[in-house]
């Protein structure tokens, strides 16, 4: 099913946290009147990426909102009008060598749309002199249940997606690129390989549908059998990788100039009537985004992204921002309680970097700092996997993360 | 007969008479010398390793009394009697510290929670999403990473927070450092009077949150007779060099956040805690 474009009636709430790294500095005050892509807040600092303006109107007041670390945000928040203004200064940039192409991506406001937010001009901006960087892994295997959007990139925006991935391959002298799928999507899988025919350096490798299939490390190792470091960039390893959804929106960029102010979302979940992806302007409220969806009951549990690593929203204000890829509403779910742990090892069989999270938790109680570093807690990704798996339902992840909090208090 | 009983008896015998000759040689030949000093220190010790004196075990602790690494007053749940019995054991006049109670700068937060938390009890854990379900993000958040490690069962729960049981608390202080808020702190008997709340909102947010949190209106800084208490960070702050517990602080705090000696409601209390001080403090 096709993409729908939604407006928000409402006002729009951006968040001047939206990527890891600094936060931003808003540049327009309350009051102020802002066009559709106009820059509303930017940073000094490298490793952050500048705010544009998702709807024409005015700028109520600026707002602090919650975020899930328990530290409070500064937000903006911008009533809609009805008539939509494109800003008038956007103009597609020149983009012709590589300095350029990250100058442009730092502008367009992009961090990484997989969901980590990491701003994506950091990610091209490597050190050329001192990463040999060979292949280009392009990140379309979706493996979070619910979550369809990067397929849809792939059905609808073919073109930009291939557009994108020869802009950075030839700007940042990368010979090859791997385009990784899950296997339970033989029709994006299909699609691409027809569309990539005629070209030799850019495959498409159809990956086992298993979770967590795009985790940075366990898809590089599935689409080159390289192994990353505890502790090391994939760059040492030579892979640059890339949402697909980040790649179709730089090729995009380079030909309009409109800067990130929407974004694909998947709406799902056991009590939606029409589980579809819309297109949504960054800052829409969930409020907002419920009144718009059909809704079968009301739900008791809303999660933003994944539903193994998203997070839980009790708030119907908190806003859509630019690493939301997924909202989900759930009712009755079941509700387990833990019981002790029957040492059945199911939980290290289901861990893709083959840790022992069992262990953890028996370290983590006794606050065995040596014991937690021996069994290298940190490189846990906090997938999930091994709470979904015990069959005891022990709440093994919770542990790591908690264990992983532990061991950076104490350094 | 004589094979099946009295041979196997002999047997017996002789290997009991042997393992305890080689028994007594190896006692002795590889004997560990004990100190007599260490043993009857760790005697007057209360011997539950709680770490309370900077030290793992109680072993250690007396080791370091004995060679004077440490002083013979450290240990907290031991209190007065094992600081004068280990200045018994080495001839010494030990000044006893006084005995101090582990007190929750916190009344429970009276609005309700913002959402429905179904996850580890374990209040590091509950932390991590949004401060916690409550909506006070200094206050306790009720899930007992205190009570779980104390060893004398002195942590309850009311109103969603915690409250020490002063006879039972021996200020071992392993819940100061269980708690991911900061909320708990050591307090000696003497110093009767403390804020029981640790916000450093402003009024109007207090206010939003929270029917007991300091809400900072200056009221007990204008009427303390010794001006003991001053406003550090929207939060009343006592000086224990000056407080002379009176009480009265408790008596007009409007939000009823500062306790004397545990009672919540100090001013309802105040005639049976200290009838001498109440009379001279009432007509204000």
């Amino acid at each position: 099913m096709r993409t729908k474009k939604l407006d928000s009636p409402g006002p729009v709430i951006i968040s001047m946290v939206q990527n890891i790294g600094a936060p931003c500095v808003p540049v327009v005050k309350p009051g102020d009147y802002v066009q559709t892509g106009q820059l509303i807040a930017d940073s000094d600092s490298f490793v952050s990426a500048p705010v544009y303006s998702s709807v024409t109107g005015k700028v109520l007041e600026e707002r602090f909102i919650l975020g899930i670390n328990g530290n409070l945000e500064k937000t903006l928040v911008i009533e809609p009008e009805k008539n939509e203004i494109l800003c008038e200064k956007i103009a597609p940039p020149v983009i012709e060598t590589r300095a350029q192409l990250i100058e442009a991506v730092r502008k367009s406001g992009l961090v990484g749309l997989g969901g980590a937010g990491f701003p994506t001009h950091v990610k091209i901006g490597y050190d050329s002199e001192k990463f040999n960087v060979d292949t280009l892994i392009i990140n379309g295997a979706e493996c979070e249940p619910y979550i369809t959007s990067d397929y849809r990139e792939f059905m609808e925006n073919s073109g930009d997606v291939i557009k994108g991935i020869k802009l950075i391959m030839k700007l940042c002298a990368i010979p090859h690129a791997i385009i990784g799928i899950e296997k339970n999507r033989p029709i994006a899988v299909k699609l691409m390989r027809e569309l990539l025919e005629t070209e030799k350096n850019i495959k498409v490798k159809p990956l086992p549908t298993n979770y967590p299939q795009g985790a940075e490390k366990v898809l590089i190792y599935n689409t080159t059998r390289r192994i990353v470091k505890e502790g090391q960039l994939p760059l040492s390893e030579g892979c640059l990788i890339l949402n697909v959804s980040s790649v179709a929106f730089i090729a995009r960029y380079a030909e309009t100039g409109i800067p990130l102010i929407s974004r694909r979302i998947t709406i799902d979940g056991n009590i939606v009537n029409k589980p579809s992806n819309y297109l949504v302007p960054v800052g829409m409220t969930l409020g907002e985004l419920m009144k718009k969806t059909d809704l079968r009951l009301q739900p008791d549990r809303i999660i933003f992204g994944g539903p193994m690593m998203g997070k839980s929203v009790y708030d119907l204000d908190t806003p859509v921002c630019k690493t939301t890829g997924a909202v989900l509403f759930f009712k009755d779910m079941p509700e387990y309680r833990a019981t002790s742990c029957i040492r059945c090892g199911k939980c290290l069989r289901a861990c893709s970097m083959n840790l022992m999270p069992t262990e953890f938790e028996k370290a983590y109680e006794m606050r065995d700092l040596k014991r937690l570093r021996k069994l290298r807690v940190n490189l846990c990704m906090e997938c999930g996997s091994c709470s979904y798996i015990c069959p005891a339902k022990r709440n093994l992840t919770e542990r790591n993360k908690l264990a992983k909090d532990l061991l950076r208090k104490e350094l | 007969m004589v094979t099946e009983y009295i041979v196997p008896i002999i047997i017996f015998l002789f290997i009991g008479g042997a393992a305890g000759v080689a028994l007594t040689f190896a006692s002795r030949t590889f004997e560990i010398e004990s100190d007599e000093t260490v043993n009857q220190i760790l005697s007057k010790l209360p011997g539950i390793n709680c770490g309370a004196c900077g030290l793992s075990s109680c072993e250690a602790y007396a080791e370091a009394v004995r060679d004077g690494v440490f002083a013979p007053n450290l240990c907290k749940p031991g209190g007065i009697e094992s600081a004068q019995g280990i200045g018994e054991v080495l001839g010494i006049e030990v000044i006893p510290g006084e005995r101090e109670t582990a007190f929750v700068h916190c009344a429970g937060v009276t609005t309700e929670d913002k959402y429905i938390y179904a996850g580890t009890k374990s209040c590091v854990a509950a932390g991590r999403y949004y401060n916690g379900k409550g909506n006070c993000k200094t206050g306790c958040l009720g899930l007992g990473d205190c009570a779980d490690v104390c060893a004398y069962d002195a942590i309850t729960f009311k109103n969603g927070a915690a409250v020490v049981d002063r006879q039972r608390c021996w200020a071992c202080g392993l819940c100061v450092y269980a708690c991911p808020n900061n909320l708990i702190s050591l307090r000696k008997h003497s110093e009767r009077v403390k804020v029981m709340c640790k916000s450093c909102d402003t009024m109007k947010e207090t206010r939003a949150i929270c029917g007991n949190g300091c809400i900072a209106c200056n009221a007990c800084v204008k009427k303390c007779l010794t001006d003991a208490i001053k406003i550090e960070d929207n939060c009343a702050v006592i000086d224990y060099e000056i407080c002379t517990s009176c009480g009265v602080c408790a008596m007009i705090c409007p939000v009823k956040c500062i306790a004397v000696d545990g009672y919540k409601r100090a001013a309802a209390n105040l005639n049976e805690l200290n009838p001498n001080a109440s009379k001279e403090v009432l007509p204000m």
